[in-house]
């Protein structure tokens, strides 16, 4: 591509409020399913065993125990709550636009944060899957530029396929091949 | 990839050694391994050990132990052996584990000189092979002659200029003038200046000097004072504990003078005959009392330039500049050691300024008219720290002292008053075409300045109250690391990044 070719169209005034008006793209709604799954199973797992560990007719515990494992259940049970309430806002907030020259994310509930990684200066690119992410058919895209490894933009959630199509448009970029 | 038998099969050239007077680099180096493990084994011996060992053995094992370090330095010497060839470095080094490094010129980010001062008499310097990435991969030629070390150098620099454009024949260093343009050397009273500004607790513990008996006497009686109500509460064997603790207390205060005395004078020993120059487009530093030491950086590597100034630099007119290009792997390194950063270590500002121009040409850092950051900055750090801190120990004070201490808590409040306010003023941002200027600091002032080019992220914040606002909180990602600014207006910050994106996208400049 000749530089005086190229173009970053959706961008034309200065006036634009920090690049809030573009178009958008959320990332899969079974991401947030996925997290809410996971918030609700993790608090009921623990609260389980720690419900067996209170009530079982074997031996009796004794009170310190009794009220340790109250205590373990109430924060467990507060914490969980409280990520189930944080996925239910936050992740229908988690937005990107892939651009002709930049990546953007969109992402934050209280603290909203917009991260514009250009693709000149992507050193790197890969796709991490986990277990519950495979088994959802979900991956996560990781670009990393030579700013270092804490401003790493990941972009979670995406359906597998469009991760791979992203990470090809990235690959074939032809910014890549500079330096 | 090539590997290592390619490049020394690419064309016959042969392994060399380098000087065997590099044995008494690594006898230091594994004497001091050896000191710092026998601190944990000498208390051991002394407790249990000695009941084991006959005393009478002792010397042989000492003589053995010395033996075997000696004989490991030797192999260490012996083993280690590299080749230069067209492509790159290779080396063959370790005794036991024998390991193959090979460097391709293109990756060598930063070649460094160290003379050790028993490296002196002899002219032997260790050159070290910075990459870029992990900081394993990284190579050390052990006691080789100055005019090797500059040859190693040369031919780096040479390979890697004729890589870069085969097309430009002037690129590659034809004279070499060793000394290159001198654009700033450190006298020693400069150095002074630095040792004690960058040691404020120093100049703190030296300005109380004269109350330390009052100081003292204070600390006595208000202990006496309260040693009945202590022994009531807690018993005698406390107070016992109590006296105990005051002490360690002003031990600990002696130590950290100490300390401070000793990092002026590593201040010093750093920075001895300091002299900045610029040859071939790359700035090198030269300096050491002992260990002479000698850090190059391309100018196009260079990605911010900071000119840091703390209280006491404004009150002798100082600025400390640091030039600073990107941070190869994870570690922390000393601020001084670091290869990644270039010191010029307390200079006036004009050469502060005139040295940062050199940098980046027509930079008006100093000059630039300033975008202040929204007044909503003060009343969030007021919110946030000001008022509970002032509170509390408001509180704690008039609680204590009753009408004795208003007097404190209001000279509290107005010192922490003043130096929030001066703390937001300070804070600036502004651009030109080709840089971004951000001004901060409390009492110093602090000026930045980096190429809009430089970029490799631009990350905007908001929480909800300064949304509403239209404020932002804007992280600009260096490869040397973030530059972060609060509480810009959106009318400030909008048209910053979409230059910069302009500029880095469109434009297409190397960061390297």
């Amino acid at each position: 591509m000749e530089n005086s070719t190229v173009t970053n169209l959706p961008l034309k005034s200065a006036e634009l409020p920090i690049l809030a008006s573009l178009p958008v793209e959320p990332v899969s709604a079974r991401y947030r399913a996925l997290n809410l799954g996971l918030s609700v199973f993790f608090t009921l797992f623990v609260t389980v065993i720690l419900a067996i560990v209170h009530f079982q007719p074997w031996f009796e515990l004794p009170f310190e125990g009794q009220v340790a494992v109250t205590v373990a259940a109430i924060i467990i049970f507060t914490i969980g709550s409280l990520t189930f309430a944080y996925h239910f806002f936050a992740d229908r907030l988690i937005f990107y636009t892939v651009r002709e020259q930049d990546i953007i994310l969109y992402k934050g509930l209280f603290f909203k944060k917009v991260i514009c990684q250009p693709v000149l200066r992507i050193q790197h690119i890969d796709i991490q899957r986990g277990p519950f992410e495979r088994y959802f058919g979900l991956a996560t895209l990781k670009v990393y530029s030579a700013g270092g490894s804490d401003h790493t933009l990941a972009i979670p959630g995406l359906p597998k396929d469009i991760a791979e199509r992203l990470r090809q448009f990235v690959l074939n970029h032809s910014d890549l091949t500079r330096d | 990839m090539t590997t290592s038998t390619e490049i020394a099969q690419s064309d016959d050239t042969q392994w060399h050694r380098v000087s065997p007077w590099s044995v008494i680099h690594f006898l230091w180096l594994q004497l001091k391994h050896t000191v710092s493990f026998a601190i944990y084994i000498v208390p051991a011996y002394l407790v249990g050990g000695h009941k084991l060992l006959d005393s009478q053995w002792l010397p042989l094992i000492v003589s053995g132990v010395a033996l075997l370090l000696c004989a490991s330095a030797v192999l260490r010497y012996l083993f280690f052996q590299f080749c230069i060839t067209t492509k790159g470095i290779s080396i063959r080094s370790g005794v036991l584990d024998r390991t193959f490094t090979d460097l391709t010129f293109e990756r060598i980010q930063n070649i460094k000189f160290d003379q050790p001062i028993y490296f002196r008499p002899a002219g032997l310097v260790i050159v070290t092979l910075d990459t870029a990435g992990s900081s394993k991969q990284e190579a050390q030629f052990v006691g080789v002659t100055n005019d090797y070390a500059r040859y190693i150098k040369q031919t780096v620099m040479q390979a890697r200029a004729e890589s870069h454009h085969q097309a430009t024949p002037d690129a590659t260093p034809t004279v070499n003038n060793d000394d290159g343009e001198v654009l700033n050397r450190r006298s020693m009273r400069d150095l002074v200046l630095h040792g004690v500004t960058n040691n404020r607790m120093w100049i703190l513990l030296g300005t109380l000097a004269p109350f330390y008996e009052q100081i003292s006497g204070f600390i006595f009686s208000q202990m006496n004072r309260l040693r009945p109500e202590v022994e009531s509460w807690l018993g005698e064997q406390a107070v016992a504990l109590w006296y105990v603790g005051v002490m360690t207390v002003l031990v600990a205060v002696v130590l950290i003078i100490i300390m401070a005395l000793f990092s002026i004078a590593g201040s010093i020993l750093m920075f001895y005959g300091y002299t900045l120059s610029k040859h071939d487009n790359k700035y090198v530093r030269r300096s050491g009392l002992l260990n002479r030491q000698e850090v190059s950086m391309k100018q196009s590597r260079v990605q911010i330039a900071r000119q840091q100034q703390d209280w006491l630099d404004r009150l002798l007119g100082r600025v400390n500049l640091f030039i600073e290009q990107n941070v190869t792997g994870q570690q922390v390194q000393n601020e001084l050691k670091a290869t990644n950063k270039l010191l010029v270590p307390s200079v006036t500002i004009n050469e502060a300024d005139t040295l940062t121009r050199d940098v980046f040409a027509n930079q008006q850092v100093r000059q630039a008219e300033f975008h202040p950051i929204h007044i909503r900055y003060l009343w969030r750090q007021c919110i946030l720290w000001l008022l509970p801190l002032n509170a509390a120990i408001g509180f704690s004070l008039i609680f204590n002292l009753q009408y004795k201490g208003v007097i404190p808590a209001l000279l509290f409040f107005a010192v922490s008053c003043t130096l929030t306010v001066l703390h937001y003023k300070r804070w600036g941002l502004t651009n030109d075409e080709q840089y971004v200027y951000i001004r901060k600091g409390t009492i110093g002032i602090d000026y930045w300045c980096f190429p809009l080019a430089k970029a490799q992220q631009v990350v905007i914040k908001q929480n909800l109250f300064i949304r509403r606002r239209k404020l932002v909180t804007l992280v600009f990602v260096l490869a040397s690391g973030k530059v972060k600014i609060p509480f810009v207006s959106e009318e400030v910050a909008a048209p910053l990044v979409q230059k910069l994106l302009h500029e880095v996208e469109v434009n297409k400049p190397a960061w390297m």
